[in-house]
């Protein structure tokens, strides 16, 4: 078959239920505000909304074919040239040369048809590619990124990490949402409940049991119903989860109904978040999180690198994925022992706080204050536990626990500022703290380090001279 | 200024309480409320920002923008000036009063402020800034 590229080329005819599809969803949302707006009293037959129904559709698929005719690419002089539109047409042109990557998705309708959505991705541009094909066969693709010089992904063998069966349960499982939909879930019930039987709700308060046990039962169902919304949505949002490093770049992949794709260019990775939530740091497993550096139009982004690994092989995974932050790590500097107290101190009185204000609303509650209590200033002494950092040359440890505990790997020279702070408590005891931003916006800190490590530490990061 | 910004919702606050108080309430309390609330405005709105301003300093340098501040928990900041985005000076109302402008050096992480300039200043800061910048450097 002719491979000339050169000449203008159309997508595959799929583009028209594409931008139909486009199209009627703009159609259902105006019938929709129609419908709010006039409909309820009556006045349109059936037969009519059915008609006018019909046209709309008729007319969003006409649409969708003018565009189709309408947007043309080709490559000609070394570039890529993309044309779309109709009154006004727009054309976005890539020199070859530039473009570092094409990558492909598929929507339903892309898999419907069987063709792809390809991301035309260059350097400057964000994840979602500088310019979109939404309907190529696989033929097209082919060609694109033969005349591109790029490697057929099907041909290469790039380094893959996939999310199984097992693991995609166990991160649904330990999805960590549920550590903070349940207490949240609990408070609301229990509160809903008291503003019911105090006002003049009493007929839906005659239905709900006012006993412990029957209380119980209601924060028992409302609390199995917030683990099956997140067990559900952790399942829809990482199946078929899969990375892929090809080159300077990640490719993550994931969702069930819509396919969701980014890619990452290596170079924008300012940092790796290790974080190991309450429910699978006694397994011993842990999820990374890529913090990258907006650009442009496109959003600074924290997004997952991997849903569930142990934590034992997180650095052979970066040493595949990430090099550049995988260095062998050696233990953590720790705050000092003198810091125990300043550590337990402010959890246990937010405990106290959070005690006394449920004391001060239902009486009978009172042992949940010295509880709080104590579970504050436990958590307090194991966030002085967890944290540390360490500087391997050109990368920098954080370790810091709010209940999670979260590893940062950061790069040094792309640190976006750093922060030493001395409150007079702190001044008293010798004692600062030592904060740092990567490009993502994501913070790490250590709270209570030795003042003197504290400032040699700050000293350390400051940009060479010259 | 930004003191005034939780001095004066904490100075009402004081007062709607004393106007909340039932009639027979014992006079110490009210009053006490309208003590309060006028030493919080005094505090918050004089006190405290003289201090701040007192402690605030900033050095431009040419690898570097050093900040420090604070007049009870003392902060010192870095920002390497190749990972500075942009540059720009800033007013408000309060600052127009007396004729201030403040900077905005913002980064990839966000944005931090050298408040409180005179107009000349504010601007030779941020071009000055803005030049040391320039040099071109990868995200």
């Amino acid at each position: 078959m002719s491979s000339d590229l050169s000449f203008p080329r159309r997508l595959h005819p799929a583009e028209i239920a594409l931008a139909a599809l486009d199209n009627v969803r703009e159609i259902l949302l105006a019938a929709v505000i129609g419908l709010l707006v006039g409909g309820g009293s009556g006045g349109m037959s059936p037969a009519l909304a059915l008609a006018i129904g019909l046209g709309g559709v008729a007319v969003a698929i006409a649409a969708g074919y003018v565009r189709w005719i309408n947007t043309t690419y080709r490559v000609t002089g070394g570039a890529l040239h993309f044309r779309r539109g109709v009154l006004s047409p727009d054309e976005t042109t890539i020199p070859i040369a530039r473009i570092q990557a094409i990558d492909a998705t598929q929507g339903p309708i892309q898999r419907l048809f069987g063709v792809h959505e390809l991301h035309v991705q260059t350097a400057g541009g964000g994840s979602g590619g500088e310019i979109v094909l939404r309907a190529v066969s696989d033929i097209a693709a082919h060609e694109l990124r033969r005349v591109a010089g790029l490697p057929d992904p099907e041909e290469v063998e790039l380094p893959e990490w996939r999310l199984g069966m097992g693991g995609l349960l166990v991160t649904a499982l330990t999805a960590p949402q549920i550590g903070v939909i349940l207490p949240v879930v609990g408070g609301l019930a229990a509160a809903g409940r008291d503003l019911l039987s105090g006002q003049s709700g009493e007929r839906l308060v005659d239905r709900l049991p006012s006993d412990a046990g029957g209380i119980a039962l209601v924060v028992a169902a409302l609390a199995g119903a917030a683990f099956l919304l997140s067990f559900l949505g952790a399942i829809v949002a990482f199946s078929g989860f899969v990375l892929v490093r090809d080159g300077d770049r990640l490719r993550i992949r994931r969702g069930v109904f819509q396919r969701r794709a980014a890619s990452i260019p290596l170079a924008r990775v300012h940092a790796v978040d290790v974080v190991e939530s309450l429910l699978r740091r006694p397994f011993g497993l842990a999820t990374l999180r890529v913090e990258t550096a907006g650009y442009r139009s496109e959003p600074a982004a924290a997004q997952t690198l991997v849903p569930l690994l142990r934590v034992g092989s997180a650095r052979a995974l970066l040493e595949e994925f990430v090099p550049g932050l995988a260095a062998e790590t050696g233990p953590l500097q720790r705050p000092p022992t003198r810091a125990r107290r300043r550590y337990a101190l402010l959890p246990a009185l937010a405990g106290a706080l959070v005690g006394g204000a449920v004391t001060a609303i239902w009486p009978w509650a009172w042992p949940v204050l010295p509880a709080l209590v104590v579970l504050g200033g436990v958590e307090g002494l194991l966030r002085r536990r967890a944290a540390g950092w360490r500087l391997d040359g050109a990368r920098i440890v954080i370790r810091q626990r709010l209940l999670a505990r979260r590893t940062l790997l950061a790069r040094v020279d792309r640190l976006q500022e750093h922060e030493l702070s001395v409150s007079p408590f702190q001044r008293r005891a010798g004692l600062a703290s030592f904060e740092l931003a990567v490009g993502s916006g994501r913070t790490g800190r250590v709270a209570h380090l030795d003042r003197a490590v504290a400032g040699s530490l700050f000293e350390r990061l400051r940009p060479p001279d010259g | 200024m930004a003191s005034l910004a939780w001095a004066v919702p904490v100075a009402i606050a004081c007062f709607v309480a004393d106007a909340a108080l039932p009639a027979d309430a014992p006079g110490v309390i009210a009053w006490g409320l309208r003590v309060a609330a006028v030493a919080v405005l005094a505090f918050g709105g004089v006190a405290f920002p003289l201090l701040r301003w007192r402690t605030w300093r900033y050095e431009v340098r040419d690898e570097e923008l050093d900040l420090l501040r604070g007049a009870v928990v003392v902060t010192r900041t870095l920002i390497p000036m190749t990972r500075v985005q942009h540059v720009d000076t800033t007013r408000n109302v309060i600052g127009d009063l007396f004729d201030l402008r403040s900077v905005a050096v913002h980064t990839a992480a966000g944005s931090n402020d050298i408040p409180a300039l005179r107009p000349g200043e504010a601007a030779a800061i941020r071009d000055r800034i803005a030049l040391l910048a320039r040099r071109p450097d990868e995200l």
